[in-house]
C-alpha cells in the first residue's frame, strides 16, 4: 500500500524551476531513497511533502492526507537539512519538549537508549558532534512515533565512521515499522541503505527502481580480472557461453561476461589446475548506472 | 505538561542561562532609580515638574520605560532572529506545534522578566528612596499594557522585517535612539521645544514613558497618549503579523 503519492509535482521559485515533473510513490515499511546531484530539486520535493511548501502544479497525498492538513503533522517525523536547536538546550529538555508537541510520543528515556545518547542527555547542544546533533536530529524525528520518517541528508559533513553508525540506525528505524523517506546524494548510502530509490536530475525522476534493478538497467555484465598460476588457451573460457570477451594485459587475464560468470569460469579453471591469483569481480554500480541514465558523470 | 506551558518553561530556563541579558534587564531600572534617586535635588519638590519630586515623576518612568524598550527593541528580535536563521522556527512547522507558540512562549518569558524588573523598582524605590507609590494603579497598569503591547509589536515589526539577528539589531538602533529622545531621556522634555514635546507624546515610548508618569503623580494617563499606545499597538501587530517570516 502506498503511503505516499506524488504526481506531476511541479515547484518554481520565480523563474527557477526547482521541481520540473516528479511522480513516485512511496510503498509502507520501506525505505525509499531520493538521490540526485546537488540542486536537482531532492529538497524541494520532501519540502512539498512536508507540507513546507506547496506544489504549484501537481499533487501530493501522504497517508491520504494533503500535506498541510494539521493531522498528518502527527504522523510524520522530519529531520531537516540545516535546522538547529538552541545553543544552550540540553539533549533531554529537547527531547521533552518535543514530545510535549505530540499526542503518543514515545518515551525519551528509551529512545535515548536506542541512539546511544543517554551518557550525553544533559549536553548542551552546542556542545555535541556532529554526529551527536544527527543522532539527536533522527530522536527528535521519532519522538512522536511517526509512521513515516522523513530524513533529508542525514549524513552530509559526518565522518565515515559517524555516517556507518547512522546508517544503522536508519536501518533500526525501518525495523520498527516506521517507513523511511531518505534524501541523499551519496551513491553509496543509496546502494547500501533503500529498498528503491526514485533518482532525480534536474527536477525530473530518470528511473525509479531497486538499487541492483537500477544497476541492472546499465548492464547485467560482471567483469573478472586474475592472473593465471599457468598459462591456458583463451578458448577454454570463450566456449563458455557465460564469457563474451576475454582479454589479456601483461600477465592479468580480464574476461567479461554475464550470468553466473564467476562459477563457470572458477569451474574451467580448476579442471585445469590453474589457480586464478589476485581475483577481483566488478560490477556496473550506481555510478554507471546514474552515468547511463542521465548521460552525464553523477557530480557533487 | 501543554505545549505552551513546556515551551514557556524551556525560554524561561535557557533564558536564565545566558544570564547577563536578563540580569541587565532586570537590574538596570533600579540601578537608574539608585543612581538618580541618591542625587538629594531628587527628592526635593521641583518647580520645573509643577513642585512634584523628580523621585515620583520622572525617575522612575524613566527607569521602568527604557529598559522595557531596550528588551522589546533589542532581545526580543534577536532571539527571533536567531531562532529564524538556526531553523529552529522551520523545523517547528513539521510538528503539530506552530511556531506562533514559540513567539507567545518568547513574549512571557520577556514579560516575566520586565515584570521582575518592576517589582524590583517598587521594593527598592519604597523601601530606600522614598520614592512614592503610583497614585493611578488602574492607570498605571492599562499604560503598562498598552504600552509594553506597543513596544513588543514594534520588536516584532523589527524580528519580522530584519532578514538576520545582526540586521535586527541595526535597525533596532534606528528606532531606538530617535525613541529615546522623544521621551525626553537626552533633553527633559520640559526644556524642548514644544512641537517636539507634542511629538514625543505620540511616540510609542514617548507616549508610554508620560503615561507611567502621569500615573505616578497628578491626574492620570492622558487619553492622548493612551490612545497613541493603542494605535501603534494595533498598527504595529498588523504590520508584524503580515511581515512575519518563519524562515
Amino acid at each position: 500500500m502506498a503511503v505516499i503519492e506524488v504526481r506531476n509535482l511541479h515547484k518554481r521559485y520565480g523563474e527557477t524551476v526547482a521541481v520540473d515533473d516528479v511522480s513516485f510513490s512511496v510503498e509502507r515499511g520501506e525505505i525509499f531513497g531520493i538521490l540526485g546531484p546537488n540542486g536537482a530539486g531532492k529538497t524541494t520535493t520532501v519540502e512539498c511533502i512536508e507540507g513546507l511548501r506547496s506544489p504549484d502544479g501537481g499533487t501530493v497525498r501522504v497517508l491520504g492526507f494533503e500535506p498541510r492538513e494539521d493531522q498528518l503533522r502527527q504522523l510524520v517525523g522530519a529531520q531537516l537539512q540545516e535546522s538547529a536547536l538552541p545553543e544552550k538546550l540540553e539533549v533531554r529538555e529537547a527531547l521533552e519538549l518535543y514530545a510535549s508537541f505530540y499526542r503518543n510520543p514515545a518515551d525519551p528515556d528509551a529512545l535515548l537508549a536506542e541512539l546511544g545518547m543517554t551518557g550525553h542527555q544533559h549536553k548542551p547542544y552546542k556542545k555535541l558532534s556532529g554526529g551527536q546533533k544527527q543522532r539527536l536530529s533522527i530522536a527528535l524525528a521519532l519522538i512522536g512515533n511517526p509512521e513515516i520518517a522523513v530524513l533529508d541528508e542525514l549524513t552530509t559533513g559526518l565522518d565515515p565512521q559517524a555516517r556507518r553508525d547512522t546508517w544503522d540506525l536508519v536501518e533500526a528505524i525501518r525495523d520498527r515499522g516506521v517507513t523511511v523517506v531518505l534524501v541523499t546524494h551519496f551513491m553509496a548510502e543509496a546502494e547500501r541503505l533503500c529498498d528503491r530509490i526514485a533518482v532525480i536530475d534536474s527536477g525530473r525522476v530518470v528511473a525509479v527502481d531497486t538499487p541492483g534493478g537500477l544497476v541492472d538497467r546499465v548492464s547485467a555484465d560482471t567483469t573478472l580480472r586474475f592472473r593465471p598460476s599457468a598459462p591456458f588457451d583463451d578458448h577454454l573460457l570463450t566456449d563458455l557461453p557465460e564469457v563474451r570477451e576475454v582479454r589479456r594485459h601483461n600477465s592479468q587475464v580480464t574476461v567479461t561476461g554475464s550470468g553466473n560468470l564467476l562459477h563457470a569460469v572458477a569451474a574451467v579453471l580448476a579442471r585445469h589446475q590453474i589457480v586464478a591469483a589476485d581475483l577481483r569481480v566488478e560490477q556496473a554500480s550506481l555510478d554507471d548506472a546514474f552515468v547511463a541514465l542521465t548521460g552525464r558523470a553523477f557530480d557533487n | 505538561m501543554s505545549a505552551l506551558a513546556k515551551l514557556t518553561a524551556v525560554e524561561l530556563k535557557l533564558n536564565a542561562r545566558e544570564f547577563v541579558g536578563p540580569l541587565i534587564t532586570i537590574v538596570l531600572p533600579t540601578a537608574l532609580l539608585v543612581v538618580f534617586g541618591m542625587i538629594p535635588a531628587s527628592r526635593q519638590p521641583s518647580a520645573d515638574l509643577g513642585g512634584q519630586r523628580a523621585i515620583d515623576t520622572t525617575i522612575p518612568s524613566m527607569a521602568v520605560t527604557i529598559t522595557l524598550a531596550m528588551a522589546a527593541f533589542f532581545m526580543l528580535p534577536g532571539v527571533l532572529g536567531t531562532y529564524r536563521e538556526k531553523g529552529i522556527l522551520r523545523r517547528m512547522r513539521t510538528t503539530p506545534v506552530s511556531p506562533k507558540a514559540l513567539l507567545t512562549a518568547q513574549v512571557i518569558t520577556q514579560l516575566l522578566t520586565a515584570l521582575a524588573s518592576i517589582v524590583l523598582v517598587f521594593l527598592v524605590g519604597g523601601l530606600a528612596l522614598d520614592m512614592g507609590a503610583p497614585q493611578h494603579i488602574a492607570g498605571f497598569a492599562l499604560s503598562m499594557v498598552l504600552g509594553l503591547g506597543a513596544l513588543y509589536a514594534l520588536g516584532l515589526v523589527v524580528a519580522a522585517v530584519a532578514s538576520s539577528a545582526r540586521a535586527a539589531t541595526g535597525l533596532s538602533m534606528v528606532f531606538f535612539f530617535p525613541s529615546m529622545f522623544f521621551a525626553g531621556l537626552y533633553l527633559p522634555k520640559e526644556a524642548m521645544p514644544h512641537v517636539l514635546s507634542k511629538i514625543g507624546d505620540v511616540t510609542p515610548l514617548g507616549a508610554f514613558r508620560q503615561s507611567v508618569q502621569d500615573s505616578w503623580v497628578g491626574g492620570g494617563p492622558q487619553a492622548l497618549t493612551l490612545l497613541a499606545l493603542a494605535g501603534w499597538l494595533v498598527v504595529l501587530a498588523a504590520v508584524a503579523t503580515r511581515a512575519f517570516r518563519w524562515e
